[in-house]
């Protein structure tokens, strides 16, 4: 008989993001994109599930995040929500 | 061009260093703009693209639409383009057009860098 030890994961940590210019509280450091959407709706900010959530880089490419996408987060993390769009 | 207009092609410029630049004011505060190249990749059999659209002198408030990437944009399952492509023209270059509209688009929080970047997601997952 064999014992597998699962890699130690980071604990868990109450980290404070910003989406849409607001600071949300979520319990990171690893959160879906949906995680982090249901966050911001829970402290009011006026988006909705099936916005569009993109990582902003300072300097750099935005990171669209869908709702499965995991992303590690700290203090510096910002991200953007905003509506999809639409074929035409 | 406006200051507006400067600062979202400026933006630009800045997430895609090693992409050139090309340009041209369109004379009423706007610009055409192209990146050359961008990563595409997906479905599709190129690897990198340009992509093309003009920041009217309207924008922030104003959408961006529509973009343009490649004219021989292939599948490598050799399946259609689907909904939102179309053959079209930009630039004197033969395209196919995406047609993404930003019908609830919020000036305060969007960009013509976060558009681009949405575009050319959608692009990949087809």
């Amino acid at each position: 008989m064999t014992t597998q030890n699962a890699a130690p994961s980071a604990p868990a940590v109450n980290v404070t993001i910003i989406v849409n210019t607001k600071p949300v509280d979520i319990l990171g450091p690893r959160v879906t994109g949906l995680q982090i959407k249901e966050a911001a709706i829970a402290q009011d900010l006026q988006i909705t599930l099936d916005f569009s959530l993109s990582q902003i880089r300072p300097g750099g490419r935005p990171k669209v995040v869908g709702n499965d996408d995991v992303v590690t987060v700290n203090k510096n993390s910002e991200f953007t929500a905003v509506n999809d769009d639409d074929d035409s | 061009m406006t200051p507006e207009v400067g600062a979202a092609i400026e933006e630009i410029g800045q997430a895609y260093p090693r992409a050139t630049l090309t340009v041209r004011e369109d004379g009423q505060g706007g610009a055409i703009v192209i990146v050359d190249p961008v990563p595409l990749a997906g479905p599709y059999t190129q690897g990198t693209t340009w992509i093309g659209f003009h920041v009217t002198h309207l924008h922030p408030p104003a959408d961006i639409y529509p973009h343009h990437v490649r004219g021989d944009l292939k599948r490598r399952d050799s399946g259609g383009l689907g909904s939102g492509t179309s053959a079209s023209s930009f630039e004197g270059r033969a395209t196919i057009q995406l047609s993404r509209r930003s019908n609830r688009r919020d000036a305060y929080t969007d960009t013509a860098l976060l558009k681009m970047e949405r575009v050319l997601e959608w692009l990949r997952h087809k």
